[in-house]
């Protein structure tokens, strides 16, 4: 892991190293992957950052934030036994892709209105699980 | 094949290998692999609607060639049976920079992209350093 400050008394400790990596992802010049890939969008970016504050726990480890070639974010998690990805496009439904090694668990979906699904299975990789 | 895509080309076998460039900043850390190996999201097809972008590496020049001009980018591999086996089709794409150019059309689905980056073959690793969160 990469050192990072620690987290202010009361601030979520995936904050900070997310919010770095977006404003990153954000400074990305068009065809960034070399294969015709579109900036990011800060609408993407936006979308994230209210999703992770909705569904996240302040202990929550934070996600791996890679762009996609559309324009937004993918947030993954490959800790414990969970594979999480959440890919955050500018506009329109979230798609969520899930598996549990250990439980056998499995499935994907793409999510708009209900989210409890998501902050279930993020609950799951709060250190004290 | 893939509805209204190419077909599929019988004369690249099973065991062939494909090379796919990786920019350094879809790499992310697997804790249950203990490395970082490339996101998902590096085996999507292109934006503008085409096929994923691959190099036939029985025809290509070289590692390096294919990595000319992307400093920093990592190198893997998958084989065409693999992309078969996840309802692609491959066919080839030459192009004038690269004659060893191929495609993997089909759709991406999340469980494709992720059989593909869980499956890849690092050929070179990237040299920047991966996202660490």
């Amino acid at each position: 892991m990469s050192a990072q400050p620690a987290p202010l008394p009361g601030e979520a400790r995936w904050l900070a190293p997310t919010v770095k990596r977006l404003n990153e992802l954000l400074a990305l010049p068009e065809n960034w992957d070399s294969y015709g890939a579109a900036r990011v969008d800060p609408r993407a970016i936006d979308h994230a950052l209210r999703l992770l504050g909705i569904t996240m726990h302040p202990e929550t480890p934070p996600p791996a934030v890679v762009p996609t070639p559309h324009g937004g974010v993918q947030l993954e998690w490959h800790q414990k036994t969970v594979d999480l990805e959440i890919e955050v496009p500018p506009v329109g439904a979230l798609h969520v892709a899930y598996e549990n090694f250990a439980t056998g668990v499995n499935w994907e979906d793409d999510l708009q209105i209900d989210l409890a699904p998501l902050a279930q299975v993020l609950a799951d990789l709060q250190p004290s699980r | 094949m893939a509805a209204g895509g190419p077909p599929d080309d019988p004369t690249i076998p099973d065991d062939a290998v494909l090379w796919r460039r990786v920019p350094p900043n879809f790499y992310v850390p697997d804790e249950r692999l203990g490395r970082s190996r490339p996101s998902s999201m590096a085996f999507e097809n292109s934006r503008d609607g085409s096929p994923m972008s691959v190099v036939l590496a029985s025809e290509a020049r070289s590692v390096e060639a294919v990595l000319q001009g992307h400093e920093g980018y990592g190198l893997v591999a998958i084989t065409a049976g693999l992309a078969r086996a996840c309802g692609q089709v491959v066919t080839r794409d030459p192009l004038p920079e690269e004659p060893a150019h191929a495609l993997v059309a089909g759709a991406k689905t999340s469980a494709v992209k992720k059989r593909f980056a869980r499956e890849a073959r690092t050929i070179v690793e990237p040299s920047a350093p991966p996202h660490q969160p």
